[in-house]
């Protein structure tokens, strides 16, 4: 399953050559950090705040010699650097024990957004418990709405996803990832199956690209 | 005490006196180095400069020319006169940058001074024993525009509107290494020695870097100067610093025999302290460095 | 699972759906707002702002007041930024919008941040500069960045570097000053007709990153101003013919240094007939040098002293010549000039619009005389492309064709850069053919003869094994991958973006 997974998110990153390289679509590599920075507000610290020149060469920065990417598409060194980030950020999100006041108050705010739908009357001082205590919902109709929601947060409306041309059926498409993260019939806490979700989110061409 | 506290805050204090200056190294927990200084003999050395192209004459105008600049090795160390430790008391003191890294003198060591234009900006008359260096060529057509046949009579006075040294090395922009202008001056003011030399007097702007004096490149120099028509042109040289470098090696020698002297010391470039283990160059700061001094 | 395979397959390998020219709707004009002026997607805040206004039928009205905040915003700065730093060949930013501090690994990234010409790119977006302003500005902020000097060793901040037109500007840098400066920057402006400075050319992290050398006369800067403004890259490389190669690749880069004085007299005769005469060489020459001279007097550091030159190029078959005092009147010659202005334009479609869509000469008209309308503004001419049909249309997958067609034209883009200004003994008007432009040579028969060529010239028969092109003084060789695309490619009947072959069969 994991295997099938990590080829699926591998092709989903690699295969995409044929529609689109650096040059033609993804993000900058700064607009890349920035949009997860923008997201997450900030909270993998110095983490994917800034770039080395490996990582650069590996997110489509130019060559700046022939102006040209350093590599025509992404590659396995863009996945490993773009996991890396996401493997920050979700960490510092739903397992971080750094106890800082500025950085519980920003977990707190992004888990309410993030898990709104299962948190409904929970008081902020009590969110980041209730996150990790907090069911998925029975129904397969809740389900698909909180994966929605999910979608919603990351890539926005089923509008601006299609508009990228990528996605035909986001319905379907809904579907199929709620039952790969909350498998049916099984009941389990929302915590891990949201971050596999986001995790798959994020690596989305309509995430990365520009429209 | 010693070596206990990093980021120890420290003064360069120098004190005028009558001949010269002492310098004095003053820490804010009290402990006090006095420097001492060594020098060699000053020494002239020449630098080949072998004209490759020039745009400023229209007949190829061949030209050898030498870059002589008086040359001085020196270095020092500072002394511990107050210390909480009685032995430190008259040792040197060491620079402790921690992380297992060894010990480092304060100054640089047999460092290379050349007199050059920019003593000139800073010091004036006071430039070491007031010499200047010299231009000498056996054919001055590519800069005075007057044909090199018996009787020709030179200019008194030239300004060479720019000069400048090529090296081999990298920026922070490519991080890739290329041959590059990267130092020399602006309006460098030629006044006439003799038949086949120029003294080199000054300069309104000069560009140079520890170890890499305003005029001296290992890479080829290339002066931007007048042809007949007044139009700016270029001259390109290329620069053997061979002779040069076997001085060095000379009086590296010469002063490792040579006892500190702990001053006063006449103010010239000599009495400029740098500090070789973060290559500041520092005249009367105060600094913290992130190690501990011993 | 199995369903969640298969969709990731299927876009993995890419779905080709066809779609006219549609309008996308209002969330998603939002998000492609946000994405290309900020560089990330619509806050959940502005979506439900949105949501509200569509309520209230005020949609376009919300997107343009958006439109205006992002444009207003330090991310669309920070942006600008970027995509002149890329324009430039110059690093991009390494740190983050607003990331301060930073651990000692970044220090370069400290002069990065802090100099005059990241400061002037910064501006454009910001106080919504004149383009223009690129080449002309007089007015600069500049940094000491002290802490770059120390760890560099070499090179100038920007004090140093202007030092010789403000002498008390004291820095370690360059000017090796004893003293440290206790500024953190320092704001000048120089007067509006000063010759010897023009915005984003005369500063310190321009001419360090397009250095010069003796033999090299600035025509990188040259060049490099060219590229830019111009839209007219050129390549430094000499076609391999008449068995010539070895005398003018030392005359060009003189790789033994003891040269005797008969050495260097025989070498300049020889050059006359050799260099002089070529016109392949002049093709270029008689751009950059003019240009170039303009650099002279300031080889590593700004001089006080202007260095007359000429702004030279073709137009047509026509040569454009304009005498300047110095760097100064360079800039402002050449924004006056048509072909700056489209190339500008350029630059902003292919920014804002993507590589999806062509820009057409009329359009490109069009657009030049809206550029100029407003004053060459930044933000405004941002403004206007952001209400062309095109940013706003549905987007599409491209073909298999359209792809292959667009890898083939860049890596043939590459080969025009140097050809365009080369001499054709063959032709009518002396020109070689455009290779982007197909067929090449206007007919089937012109394109089966060029391709015919490439193939040769490249070797691909051999897998590029012995190419005499491109050249061996080039500054670029062709990959393997590259080798293999033009050979399939040719094999295939050189097919164009419909997959129509452009060669008979």
């Amino acid at each position: 399953m994991k295997l099938a997974i990590s080829i699926l998110l591998l092709t989903m990153a690699l295969g995409l050559h044929s529609q689109a390289s650096f040059r033609g679509g993804y993000k900058s590599p700064q607009d890349l950090l920035l949009s997860l920075k923008e997201k997450f507000n900030g909270i993998s610290g110095s983490s994917c705040d800034s770039l080395s020149d490996n990582d650069r060469a590996a997110m489509g920065d130019q060559n700046m010699q022939t102006g040209e990417p350093f590599a025509d598409e992404p590659g396995a060194a863009f996945v490993t650097v773009w996991s890396t980030c996401l493997n920050n950020y979700s960490y510092n999100l739903f397992y971080s024990t750094d106890t800082s006041p500025e950085l519980l108050a920003k977990r707190t705010q992004i888990v309410r957004e993030i898990m709104a739908p299962l948190l409904a009357g929970v008081v902020d001082e009590q969110v980041l418990k209730a996150m990790t205590t907090v069911m998925v919902p029975a129904s397969e109709a809740e389900r698909e709405a909180y994966i929605a929601h999910l979608m919603r947060w990351v890539l926005g409306t089923d509008e601006e996803i299609q508009a990228y041309g990528r996605m035909t059926d986001p319905k379907q498409y809904r579907q199929d990832l709620m039952r790969h993260v909350f498998p049916p019939g099984v009941s389990a806490y929302a915590m891990e199956g949201t971050r596999q979700a986001l995790l798959i989110l994020l690596k989305r061409d309509e995430f990365l690209m520009y429209q | 005490m010693a070596g206990a506290q990093t980021n120890q805050r420290f003064k360069v204090l120098k004190s005028a006196e009558p001949t010269g200056t002492v310098i004095v190294m003053s820490f804010e927990d009290g402990r006090e180095a006095r420097y001492l200084q060594r020098r060699s003999q000053m020494r002239w050395s020449a630098m080949q400069m072998d004209l490759t192209e020039t745009l400023c004459v229209s007949s190829q105008a061949a030209a050898r020319c030498e870059l002589t600049l008086p040359l001085v090795v020196a270095d020092g160390l500072f002394i511990w006169t107050k210390h909480p430790e009685a032995s430190r008391l008259g040792q040197e003191v060491m620079y402790l940058p921690g992380g297992g890294q060894p010990k480092q003198h304060l100054v640089e060591q047999q460092g290379v001074h050349f007199v050059s234009i920019e003593e000139q900006q800073r010091l004036g008359s006071r430039t070491l024993a007031g010499l200047k260096g010299r231009l000498s060529c056996d054919k001055f057509e590519w800069l005075t525009n007057v044909p090199n046949v018996p009787g020709r009579v030179l200019p008194t006075a030239l300004s060479v509107a720019s000069w400048s040294g090529e090296t081999n090395t990298s920026t922070l922009e490519t991080n890739v290494a290329e041959n590059q202008a990267v130092n020399g001056g602006f309006d460098v003011q030629l006044s006439i020695l003799n038949g086949n030399t120029y003294q080199i007097d000054n300069a309104t702007y000069y560009t140079a870097f520890a170890g890499s004096p305003a005029l001296v490149s290992q890479g080829p120099a290339t002066l931007v100067t007048h042809d007949k028509q007044g139009e700016l042109c270029q001259t390109t040289f290329n620069m053997s610093l061979g002779k040069t470098t076997q001085i060095i090696n000379e009086l590296r020698e010469e002063i490792k025999n040579v006892t500190p002297v702990q001053g006063p010391f006449p103010i010239d470039i000599l009495t400029r302290i740098e500090f070789s283990m973060k290559g500041i160059a520092t005249n009367a700061e105060s600094a913290t460095f992130a190690g501990a001094f011993e | 699972m199995k369903p969640l395979l298969m969709v990731g397959w299927a876009l993995s390998f890419g779905l080709i759906f066809q779609a006219k020219a549609e309008t996308i709707g209002d969330f998603a004009k939002l998000n492609r707002l946000s994405q290309v002026i900020r560089g990330h997607g619509p806050t959940q805040g502005e979506r439900a702002e949105l949501e509200t206004a569509l309520r209230l039928g005020n949609g376009a009205r919300f997107l343009e007041t958006k439109t205006d905040q992002y444009l207003a915003s330090d991310q669309h700065a920070f942006k600008m930024r970027v995509r002149l730093e890329e324009l430039f060949r110059l690093k991009t930013a390494a740190r983050l919008l607003g990331r301060e501090g930073g651990s000692p690994s970044l220090f370069e990234s400290e002069y990065h941040e802090k100099n005059a010409l990241t400061y002037l790119f910064t501006e454009m977006g910001r106080q919504n500069r004149s383009w223009d302003d690129l080449l002309i500005a007089k007015d600069y902020r500049l940094f000491p960045s002290e802490r770059f000097a120390v760890i560099q060793g070499i090179g100038v901040n920007d004090y140093g570097f202007m030092a010789a037109l403000i002498p008390d500007l004291k820095s370690l840098s360059g000017t090796y000053s004893s003293e440290l400066s206790n500024e953190t920057h320092r704001d000048v402006r120089f007067s509006g007709n000063d010759p010897r400075v023009a915005g984003a050319i005369t500063t310190s992290r321009f001419m360090t990153r397009f250095v010069t050398t003796g033999l090299n006369k600035n025509r990188k800067r040259a060049a490099e101003v060219f590229r830019v403004f111009l839209c007219d890259s050129m390549s430094a490389a000499i076609p391999s013919t008449e068995g010539k190669d070895d005398q003018i690749f030392d005359l060009m880069l003189p790789h033994d240094q003891s040269m005797t004085e008969n050495e260097i007299r025989t070498m300049a005769q020889q050059s006359d007939s050799l260099h002089g005469s070529r016109p392949d060489c002049n093709a270029c020459h008689f751009k950059l040098d003019p240009m170039g001279r303009t650099f002279l007097t300031s080889p590593f550091a700004l001089s006080a002293q202007a260095s007359p030159g000429a702004l030279s190029f073709k137009r047509g078959q026509q040569i454009v010549k304009v005498p300047v005092k110095g760097i100064g009147e360079l800039g402002a010659a050449i924004t006056q000039q048509p072909e700056y202005v489209s190339c500008q334009v350029d630059h902003f479609w292919s920014w804002f619009m993507g590589s999806r869509h062509k820009l057409s000469d009329a359009r490109r008209a069009q657009l030049s005389a809206e550029f100029d309308r407003v004053g060459r503004r930044t933000n405004d001419f941002i403004k206007i492309l952001l209400k062309q049909p095109e940013f706003f249309e549905l987007g599409r997958l491209m073909s298999e064709a359209e792809i292959r067609a667009q890898h083939v034209k860049t890596f043939l883009k590459k080969c025009q850069d140097c050809h365009k200004d080369q001499y054709n003994s063959n032709s009518d008007d002396g020109s070689f053919p455009d290779f982007t432009k197909w067929p090449i040579g206007g007919s089937a028969d012109e394109m089966a003869r060029w391709t015919r060529k490439i193939s040769r010239a490249m070797d691909l028969a051999h897998d590029g094994e012995s190419p005499v092109m491109p050249p061996r003084t080039a500054p670029w060789r062709t990959s393997l991958r590259e080798v293999n695309l033009l050979k399939s490619w040719i094999a295939d009947g050189a097919p164009d973006e419909t997959g129509r072959r452009t060669v008979a069969p």
